[in-house]
């Protein structure tokens, strides 16, 4: 099932369509972010497909610990990889969105912090792969970091918003949410667009994967 | 339990007789405070004075904590592999670098209070939240610490895998010590930022746990 | 809506992920085959050792 197409052409599908029906639909009218409430098709599933990836991450790591098996480990980097990737698509056009809307590219946002250590975080797990050159060794330890970095930033992620006074997202804070009142036309595309960028985003996993285990050599039978 | 004590009495021995390292990192703590003096001069914003003050602190156990597995060497470490668990080696290490931060954290309160003042402080708050976050902190450095250890034992390293990690802990501090400025702070908003530190540390401690057997093995 | 013109900005971002797929796409099965070759190698090795 993995190894088939359907959910690639399905993911294609998804996104093309968000992309013309995101910018053809009426849009309710809103105070200071106007038509750029249509970003949301765009930006918010950046950060949906990072958090998969770096959650596939963390499986695969603890899969890895569990079993010690090399596909497991490769797999784990290479979603930690990929969520990198779609992390700083999401970091650059929320930077951008916030540019406009709120006046500067970085403000001191929870939500835009947590974004920013997560990413931290991981880099610092890209740096961590870099420096051990023994590969048991560096699966290994790596994996101890992933979970242990994971496990922290949920606690950042989930803590801090609520102690945080204020948010400029939406639906934390003394804002008022517009995720939960979300205009129902805007829900018909906002959720085809976030799962299909998350799918894109396993399609480019498993890309990845599969172009480093013919490099090295590692089998990876299913995936 | 008892290995534990051992090895907790081992480390605070080897502490005691290679004086330099502990002496360096006081030192440290020393200069740094001392400079902030110099440069804020005495009246400072009780925020700044915080914000400083977990930082001083937070870079002092980076010091502090990063040479804690340092010392073991690869023979060395093969020898304590023989003869202690795994569990052992890293509570005994997280019960002594709390101690030490412990150590380092009141006496840099000491020093912040005789060179910059002391801004009123909450006590119901600031200190439960100043002994729960020196605990969190000493361990997350030193499960840190033990993964840096393993990786060709940079520094830099420590500190780039160090700062996500007590990241949300540092915060919450700061967050609390702002909060324990007001006169009065209300029950439950104490009960709820102590909850939200413990349950750091909580996560730290049992990660810690599960995790360190990984790293111990060769 | 029409005098926004909206469909043609909506065209051409369409155009462009719709490359950006079949490039993936492509690149998806240029690795099928490659993977394929390898398989077949590792057999033909195999077989040789038996002998």
């Amino acid at each position: 099932m993995i190894k088939s197409m359907w959910w690639k052409f399905l993911g294609i599908f998804l996104v093309l369509y968000s992309i013309i029906a995101g910018l053809l639909i009426e849009v309710p009218a809103l105070p200071v972010i106007h038509q750029t409430i249509r970003n949301l098709f765009y930006h918010v599933p950046m950060w949906f497909s990072m958090f998969f990836m770096l959650g596939t991450s963390l499986v695969f790591s603890i899969r890895y610990l569990s079993g010690f098996r090399m596909k497991d480990d490769l797999i784990a980097s290479g979603a930690a990889n990929t969520g990198l990737f779609m992390g700083s698509m999401g970091l650059l056009t929320g930077m951008i969105w916030a540019r406009f809307t709120w006046g500067d590219f970085w403000t001191n946002d929870p939500q835009l912090n947590g974004a920013a250590v997560s990413m931290m975080a991981y880099l610092a797990y890209v740096v961590l792969r870099g420096s051990i050159d023994e590969a048991a060794m560096r699966a290994r330890i790596s994996a101890v970091y992933n979970i242990f970095a994971f496990m922290l930033l949920v606690i950042f992620l989930g803590v801090l918003p609520r102690l945080a006074d204020s948010s400029l997202h939406p639906g934390k804070g003394g804002n008022t949410s517009t995720m939960g009142g979300l205009d129902p036309m805007m829900r018909l595309v906002f959720f085809p667009a976030a799962i299909g960028w998350i799918l894109i985003a396993f399609w480019l996993l498993q890309l990845h994967n599969r172009r480093r285990a013919l490099v090295q050599g590692v089998k990876l039978n299913n995936l | 339990m008892k290995e534990v004590n051992e090895l907790i009495l081992k480390d605070f021995r080897l502490e005691i007789r290679q004086r330099y390292a502990i002496n360096g990192i006081l030192l440290y703590v020393f200069s740094t405070i001392f400079v902030v003096q110099l440069c804020f001069g005495r009246i400072i914003d009780e925020k700044t004075w915080i914000a400083l003050f977990w930082i001083i602190l937070l870079f002092a156990a980076f010091n502090a904590v990063s040479k804690s597995f340092n010392q073991e060497s690869s023979s060395r470490r093969l020898y304590y592999f023989t003869l202690a668990s795994p569990l052992s080696v890293i509570i005994s290490k997280m019960v002594y670098n709390t101690l030490l931060m412990l150590v380092l954290g009141i006496l840099s309160l000491g020093l912040f209070s005789v060179f910059m003042g002391k801004p009123p402080l909450y006590p119901a708050l600031f200190i439960p939240a100043f002994l729960l976050g020196s605990a969190g902190l000493a361990s997350a450095l030193t499960m840190v610490s033990a993964i840096a250890s393993r990786s060709g034992n940079n520094s830099a390293l420590m500190a780039i895998l160090g700062f996500p990690v007590v990241l949300p802990l540092l915060l919450l501090l700061v967050k609390a010590s702002q909060t324990s400025l007001k006169e009065v702070v209300e029950a439950g908003v104490i009960f709820r930022l102590l909850a939200a530190i413990s349950l750091i540390d909580l996560v730290v401690v049992v990660l810690a746990v599960i995790l360190f057997p990984y790293l111990w093995r060769d | 809506m029409e005098s926004d013109k909206f469909f043609v900005v909506a065209i051409v971002m369409a155009i462009i992920f719709t490359g950006l797929a079949v490039y993936l796409f492509m690149l998806d099965r240029k690795l099928s085959r490659i993977e394929k070759r390898q398989r077949e190698m590792m057999e033909e090795l195999k077989r040789k050792e038996q002998e």
